[in-house]
């Protein structure tokens, strides 16, 4: 029978099928009426836990805000200036936990789940095409622009430097010189959907800031994002070494670097990415990845980005 | 715990220790209470900043609201001594 029927798990561990209503026990896996396969939807607990939060959170603010105001109002009656102060300041909050937003963070599974078959197609397009030079990233310009990174078919004087106008490009086949060997694939970073995020939250322009606000720009979006902790940034003679303390998706970044391999040492992972288009972005340099090692233990991160040259402003030559 | 929720307790403690601090002091003017708490909003978002855009949006309003009662309470100050 393929027909499959939910079943809630109450907290006595016994609930009904929710095709003939018949009593299901929790560690039933057919219903013992009709037969029907049972699916248990543990998950539920954890989908209704945001609405149950929200509620709460409705009900602290109510809670804070009237006591505020009953304590404010018999102060006031009776002439106690420091209670009708407490009754205030009561109000106050309970008006904060009631109107200040609580952002939805959704699960960090389930943005690994979303987003991973689309970086698998990546992985498989560059398995495909046989890529196996870095990608480098293009520096971009301009508030909440998404960064573009192109991997080159063989490294060449003009695949080095690919021009800055391939940002604009909506190509994915590229020719960037003069020789057939020039070719390549543009990409759009995996990193550049939390790049542009990073820019919104701070209301910045990573391209128009200071080399030594790097760091801190970088940490307050990646905090803002609830994504990681950028704890150091050390430039080297022509790379620089980042350390950062992940605080969501680790599962995704270690799931990563084993199901796409290539795309995780040529590209990067997403945060990875959105680390080496910021970069090359605020420098002005191309970028490539020269390493991320992940300690999924320690929740930490190190990344060593290259830095190329100064971009160099030509045209475009995109195929 | 989530920045708003960082805000919101960061906030709580510097508010009701203001009350305690300032009831031991036998302070009696409703105004310099109401005053601090408007400047302690600000601290407490700038000790727990970053907020993300939608949080930002909400907190500027707050911000902006709070900012109006010390405008209020010191301009009503000034005009005191002015007059």
């Amino acid at each position: 029978m393929s027909e499959t029927a939910w079943v809630a798990v109450g907290s006595l561990g016994q609930s009904d099928c929710w095709i003939c209503g018949e009593d299901i026990l929790s560690d039933d896996s057919f219903c013992r009426n009709c037969g029907v396969a049972l699916a248990h939807i543990d998950g539920k607990r954890e989908a209704r836990q945001p609405i149950g939060r929200a509620d709460r959170r409705v009900s602290v603010g109510i809670f804070l805000a009237m006591v505020g105001g009953i304590v404010g109002v018999f102060s006031y009656l009776l002439g106690i200036v420091p209670m009708i102060a407490f009754g205030l300041a009561s109000f106050l909050i309970g008006i904060m936990v009631l109107y200040l937003p609580n952002s939805e963070f959704i699960s960090g599974n389930v943005v690994a789940d979303s987003s991973l078959p689309s970086l698998l197609n990546i992985e498989n397009l560059l398995e495909d095409l046989d890529l196996d030079e870095r990608g480098i990233y293009i520096p971009s310009s301009g508030f909440a622009v998404s960064s573009k990174v192109f991997v080159p078919l063989t490294i060449t004087p003009a695949t080095k430097q690919p021009p800055l106008g391939l940002v604009q490009s909506r190509r994915i086949f590229v020719t960037v010189g003069k020789n057939a060997e020039d070719r390549g694939v543009l990409l759009e970073a995996p990193g550049s959907g939390i790049l542009s995020a990073i820019e919104r939250s701070l209301n910045v322009d990573l391209s128009e800031i200071q080399s030594k606000d790097l760091l801190g720009n970088l940490n307050s979006g990646f905090k803002a994002l609830g994504i990681a902790k950028v704890t150091s940034l050390e430039y080297g003679d022509a790379d620089l070494r980042i350390q950062m303390e992940l605080t969501s998706f680790v599962n995704l970044e270690a799931k990563l670097r084993n199901l796409a391999p290539r795309l995780s040492t040529h590209i990067g992972t997403p945060i990875v990415s959105a680390v080496a288009g910021g970069i090359s972005k605020a420098t002005g340099k191309y970028v490539t990845i020269t390493s991320a090692i992940l300690d999924p233990s320690n929740r930490k991160m190190s990344i060593v980005l290259r830095l190329i040259a100064s971009a160099r402003k030509d045209g475009v030559t995109g195929e | 715990m989530k920045n708003v929720d960082t805000l919101i307790f960061t906030y709580s403690l510097i508010v009701f220790s203001t009350v305690f601090i300032l009831s031991l002091l036998s302070e009696e003017r409703i105004d310099v209470y109401a005053a601090l708490f408007a400047v302690e909003f600000f601290i407490a978002s700038e000790l727990t900043s970053p907020f993300s855009q939608a949080e930002n949006r909400r907190k500027t309003i707050m911000e902006m609201i709070l900012l109006a009662v010390f405008i209020g309470i010191v301009a009503e100050r000034v005009l005191e001594v002015l007059m």
